[in-house]
Order: structure tokens, then C-alpha cells, then sequence
């Protein structure tokens, strides 16, 4: 009776905390670069039932024989990051870019190395280029970009280049703007597993010591860079919205479980106790 | 479970200011000059064991998810070229590429604008509509026709005859006026516009992120060019804002219903005992 009050009671737990990985994902559903968490959930190690039965043979007496295996409810066993792509916004600035495929940007933070997909870039007072909330954005070598304007252009594989204008006047007075372009660093991108990204807050990410850090090739073509345009979060609103309501009604459930359980000890506590 | 209801308020609220900044978009997408203002949202971490996990190397996924919500990491003005509009009023000057206007507060330090709408004041000096001096301060004569910027900045009108030279004159010469240079314009750019600071009436002021400004004649270095008889309109296109707020408006009820889901799935855990 009461293995069954926890049952229910974790069938609740569960439902809540489903709801807080479903609300979050709800809440960045704007965020540029957000990737959706999953709660994965685990039952709990089922118990064996048991029924008494009379024992044959000359001495009399009962053992206990397994029937069967009782479940003990269930928990979120871990938050995994959902890495697949989000859809592109074109937005048409310089130092908005994207990345098409797999990989992540390397940034610098105040508390060490971080990696985010959010690519809405900026630059600071000295020209360095930074994230929207100012960590360094980091070249291939790890090295920190300064770019003298804001007139670059980032190409499908990574190489920052400035745009160099140069005015050749001509014979007839006129004058020509020749544009040459200029390489001042190659954007590093590496590619993380699923499984070792833990969120950092600030639409970054970070890993545990050890983990496989691998740069992407940008220029094999499986994953490329999108200058002008920024990556959406790849919350699918659908899908959640329905997760959000399935959970709140297995939450219901587990409730009225719940209460009935609980209604049925207090009359064997209160009734049958008064017998 | 107050970590949902944080996330499903900080979604609310997000999506407030995304809606107030489009609306503040929209509504000035008449006025001269005028930037739109872009805001850009990332993930927040509540949890502050995360980090401690972090930096100590245990690291248990099930901690990690202890992130709820969403904050705003920056609003950034968006400072691309508005369209060039014909109005035919000599003293509306636009400026087709980069550069910005630069005016003399009242204060006596400078600030840029795009705002090309001037006026005279009692001096004859070039304004501003609500007011500064343009720098460096350009004087026109006291009745003028014909004013004419050229590519290098340089300001000329046609002004009348003095009586001297209105005497002078043949009886069968030309009384078109006389062209006379005024001046010459100037104007600022900056290598970081985005950090600029906006101080109303399409004004901004240099910021330690925009770095200085570089001064220098239009048509040259990259500085844009300045017709007179145009404004640049907005960089506001309706559309996009549109878009952007019905996007917004849904995430605001999304992040609502959820909120109503989970105070729901409280009111029944209080209810258990009943």
C-alpha cells in the first residue's frame, strides 16, 4: 500500500520535472542558437512479487513464489541536448553568421573556454570581435579577432576577410573603387559529442575535461558558414506544446492516483482501526 | 518545479520587450533617418552547483538541466541604409552610404545624426529641426535658390545681385543670380556604429565601443555621398516587424500557457490531501 503511495508520488516528480526542461525549452524558443533539451526518463528498479503458497511434502508449512515483478514508478534519468539544426533567419548584418551542419564557435569567456552556435557577433571597443554578451569570439589557432571595420565578409569555410576599398581615379576624371579582400583569421569551429555538453548559460556550452574536441573541416562541405543570416532555436513549438500538455495530464493522473491511494489508507487507518 | 514557473515568466517577459522594441520599430517607420533596434535573447543558468560541479569535474547531467529561461543579451541598433525619398525641399539632405551628420548640442558637445531635415536659424546658420548648429557651422545668405551639394561636400547657392553688380549688368544679360560656394559639409563615421549611443531626436553620441569618429569629406574614404531635396527614410521594413511580432505575440502565449499548465499541475499537488 504504501510502495504504492511513492509510486504515485514519483509519477508526480517525474511530471514536474519534465515540466521544467518542457517550460524552458518554451521560454528559448526565440533564442538565436538554442538547442532543445530532452528529458529521458527510467523506471526504477522494479521489486519482485511475491505470493505464499503451502509447501508440499511431509513437513507442513508455506513458501514464498515469485510471480512476477512489481514497478516502483519512474524519474528523468538525465537532460540530453538535442543537436539537431535549427532554421535559418536571414537578417542580412555583416556579423550575424550560421552554421549549417555540425560544429560549434569557440569563445573565450570570464570563466575559460566556451562553445555556443549563436553567431550574432559583435565588436568591442578595440575592435575585437565578440559575442552579443562580450566573450572573444576565437580563431582556429584559439586566438582572439580584431577586425579594423565592419566591412568583412565570412566565407562558407571560415576565413574572416576584410574588404580593402581602393580608389584608382581615372583617365576621365572619374574615379573606380577597386575592393580587394584582405584574410585576417579563419573562424574556429570544433564539433562536440551530445553527450558531454553541459550548458553554460548564455546560449553557451561547456565540456568536461577530457572530452573529444574535434575541429570541423569547413572545407570538406558537410557543415559551411552562412554570413547575414542567424540559426534559430530548434524547438519544434508543436511538439512541445503537446509534450507540455501530455506530461500535465500523466501528472494529473499520477495525482488521482495519488489521492486514492491515500483516500483508501486513511479508511484503514480511521475505520478498520476503530474495529 | 518554481524553475518552470521562472522559465515561463522570463519567456513572458522577453517576449514583452521584443514586442515593445518592435513596436517602437513600427512606430517610427516615418521618421527621417530613423535605425531599427534588433534584440537578441540567450539561455540563463540558475543554478549555481552547475559551476561548482563543473570546475570540481563531477559532472552529473542531472544537475545541468537546472537552467531556466531566457534573458536579453543585447538590443542593437541596425544601422543599414534607409531608402533615399525625393521631397524637393533644398535644405533636406540625405546621405546615400556611411557617415553621419555631425551637430553641435546645446551643451557644446557633439553628437551624430542621420536626421537630414535642417532648417535656418535667425543667422542664417544651418540647423537641425529641433535646434543645433551643424558642425562645422555653415551659413547661407539671407534669400537663396538653387542650393547644390556636390559629390565632395561642397555647398553652393544662387544668390541675388547685390545692387552694384545688378547695375553692372548689360541690358540683355542673363539675371539667373550668381552661384557662390557657402561651404563645405562634413561628416563622421564610425568603424562600430552598433555602439553608439542613441540620445533621442535621431541623435547619438560616440561611445567608448564606437570608437572615435572619423572625420573627413563625403565621396571619399568610404564616407557617403549627400543630396539635398532627399531624406533617407527608416531602415524599418513593416513586414519583417510584422512578422516579428506575431512571432513574438505566440511565444508570449506559449510561455503563458505553460505557465497556466504549471500552476495547474501545483494547485493538484496541494490537492493530494483533500
Amino acid at each position: 500500500m504504501i510502495r504504492a503511495l511513492y509510486t504515485a508520488a514519483s509519477g508526480m516528480l517525474l511530471g514536474m520535472r519534465q515540466q521544467d526542461v518542457v517550460a524552458d525549452n518554451i521560454a528559448n524558443s526565440s533564442t538565436v542558437g538554442y538547442k532543445a533539451d530532452q528529458s529521458a526518463q527510467t523506471a526504477f528498479a522494479g521489486v519482485l512479487a511475491r505470493r505464499s503458497i503451502p509447501a508440499e511434502g511431509p513437513v507442513p508449512g508455506r513458501f514464498d513464489e515469485v510471480i512476477g515483478q512489481v514497478g516502483t514508478g519512474a524519474f528523468v534519468e538525465n537532460v540530453r541536448t538535442f543537436l539537431g539544426q535549427g532554421s535559418e533567419r536571414e537578417t542580412g548584418s555583416a556579423l550575424d553568421v550560421m552554421i549549417r551542419g555540425d560544429g560549434f564557435f569557440v569563445v573565450e569567456t570570464e570563466e575559460g573556454i566556451r562553445y555556443t552556435r549563436d553567431g550574432h557577433l559583435d565588436r568591442d571597443e578595440n575592435g575585437r570581435l565578440i559575442s552579443a554578451d562580450r566573450a572573444f569570439i576565437l580563431d582556429e589557432n584559439g586566438e582572439q579577432i580584431t577586425l579594423e571595420s565592419d566591412k568583412i565578409r565570412i566565407r562558407m569555410n571560415g576565413d574572416v576577410v576584410r574588404l580593402v576599398e581602393t580608389e584608382i581615379p581615372q583617365p576621365d576624371g572619374s574615379v573606380f573603387i577597386d575592393v580587394t579582400e584582405d584574410l585576417v583569421a579563419k573562424l574556429g569551429v570544433v564539433s562536440l559529442q551530445a553527450e558531454d555538453l553541459i550548458r553554460a548559460g548564455q546560449s553557451k556550452f561547456t565540456v568536461p575535461d577530457g572530452a573529444a574536441i574535434t575541429p570541423v573541416d569547413l572545407e570538406a562541405g558537410d557543415a559551411f558558414l552562412i554570413q547575414g543570416s542567424l540559426e534559430e532555436a530548434n524547438v519544434n513549438i508543436g511538439q512541445t506544446a503537446t509534450q507540455m500538455y501530455s506530461v500535465a495530464r500523466t501528472f494529473s493522473s499520477s495525482q488521482r492516483v495519488f489521492s486514492e491511494i491515500n483516500k483508501t489508507l486513511e479508511t484503514a487507518v480511521s475505520d478498520l482501526g476503530r474495529m | 518545479m518554481s524553475l518552470s514557473l521562472d522559465a515561463a515568466v522570463s519567456g513572458m517577459q522577453q517576449q514583452q520587450k521584443n514586442i515593445e522594441a518592435i513596436s517602437n520599430n513600427l512606430a517610427n517607420v516615418n521618421t527621417t533617418g530613423y535605425k531599427r533596434v534588433k534584440i537578441h535573447f540567450q539561455d540563463i543558468l540558475n543554478s549555481s552547483s552547475v559551476f561548482a560541479a563543473m570546475t570540481t569535474g563531477t559532472v552529473d547531467q542531472r544537475d545541468v538541466a537546472e537552467s531556466s529561461g531566457v534573458s536579453t543579451a543585447a538590443m542593437t541598433r541596425d544601422f543599414v541604409q534607409g531608402t533615399l525619398q525625393p521631397t524637393g525641399r533644398q535644405m533636406d539632405f540625405a546621405i546615400n552610404g556611411d557617415g553621419f551628420f555631425r551637430v553641435r548640442l546645446d551643451d557644446g558637445s557633439l553628437a551624430y545624426t542621420r536626421s537630414g531635415v535642417f532648417m535656418l536659424d535667425g543667422d542664417g546658420k544651418v540647423t537641425t529641426a529641433s535646434g543645433e548648429l551643424l558642425d562645422p557651422p555653415l551659413a547661407l545668405p539671407p534669400r537663396f535658390q538653387g542650393l547644390r551639394i556636390e559629390t565632395n561636400g561642397e555647398v553652393s547657392v544662387i544668390r541675388d545681385y547685390t545692387d552694384a553688380e545688378l547695375a553692372a549688368l548689360g541690358p540683355f544679360d542673363a539675371r539667373d543670380g550668381i552661384r557662390e560656394v557657402v561651404g563645405n559639409l562634413e561628416l563622421a563615421r564610425f568603424t562600430n556604429p552598433a555602439g553608439l549611443e542613441s540620445i533621442g531626436n535621431s541623435r547619438y553620441r560616440e561611445t567608448a565601443e564606437s570608437q572615435p569618429p572619423i572625420n573627413g569629406t563625403p565621396g571619399q574614404d568610404g564616407m557617403g555621398t549627400v543630396f539635398s531635396g532627399w531624406l533617407e527614410a527608416s531602415n524599418v521594413d513593416i513586414a519583417t516587424e510584422m512578422t516579428g511580432l506575431v512571432m513574438a505575440k505566440r511565444g508570449y502565449q506559449l510561455n503563458l500557457v505553460a505557465f497556466r499548465t504549471i500552476e495547474e499541475m501545483l494547485t493538484q499537488a496541494n490537492d493530494v490531501t483533500v
